[in-house]
């Protein structure tokens, strides 16, 4: 399994959930942040906005699922111009339900 | 070292945090966020039709760095603090990731020193 933590424009959060949806993947987590990248902010006449909001999506997908999953975010958050976002992955090594206590793959 | 990611009902939050400290586990970041599972959110009964009504479900978000020895420690306690044992969905999930490396800013001690 795999944990995509997707870094995206606030105002393309609507569009992200519904390719994700068409994708088939309803599983997420998102939350609002502010951040910044190599822009360093943004410059609007004499006024420096160090850090802009930003709209975070976690998902945890299985290995067959990560293509599409990364397909739909960049075509639900792209815009083509500088901010329109990151995605980051890292492996999940275990993950469980909590309502059943069950360990994913294990079956018990 | 691992972390452990739970996302759990906000109204578990400080049952939660009462159940890891009693198992030894008092260091941990936690925020609220917005999150759903397979059932796309909550769904009401509408004229016979089924339909979404709240996409989004409000959950509290915790991550847990731990040394390999408490790792099995904090998974069970957050599955028995967060079970509310009706067989209702939205109980949580938890994730295990690994963890490389870990940085104390005040001291500069690394690794499970610094957890």
């Amino acid at each position: 399994m795999k944990m995509i933590r997707a870094i995206v424009r606030p105002e393309r959060e609507e569009e992200v959930t519904r390719k994700l949806e068409e994708a088939g993947l309803f599983a997420m987590t998102k939350l609002q942040v502010l951040g910044r990248g190599k822009q360093r902010g943004i410059q609007v006449g004499a006024i420096r906005y160090d850090t802009l909001a930003k709209v975070m999506f976690i998902l945890a997908v299985e290995e067959n699922e990560y293509d599409k999953a990364i397909a739909a975010i960049e075509a639900g958050g792209r815009t083509g111009r500088p901010g329109d976002g990151k995605i980051f992955v890292q492996e999940i090594l275990e993950s469980y339900t909590v309502r059943t206590g069950v360990k994913a793959g294990t079956g018990d | 070292m691992k972390e452990v990611i739970a996302i759990i009902r906000p109204a578990k939050h400080f049952a939660t945090r009462k159940a890891l400290e009693a198992a030894g586990i008092s260091s941990y970041t936690t925020f609220p966020v917005l999150g759903r599972s397979r059932q796309r959110g909550l769904r009401f009964q509408s004229g016979g039709e089924e339909f979404v009504a709240i996409k989004f479900l409000p959950k509290q978000y915790f991550s847990i760095v731990v040394t390999e020895a408490k790792l099995s420690a904090a998974i069970a306690v957050l599955i028995k603090a967060n079970q509310t044992g009706d067989g209702n969905v939205g109980d949580g999930k938890i994730f295990v990731l690994d963890m490389e490396d870990a940085v104390r800013v005040s001291t500069d001690e690394r690794g499970e020193k610094a957890v």
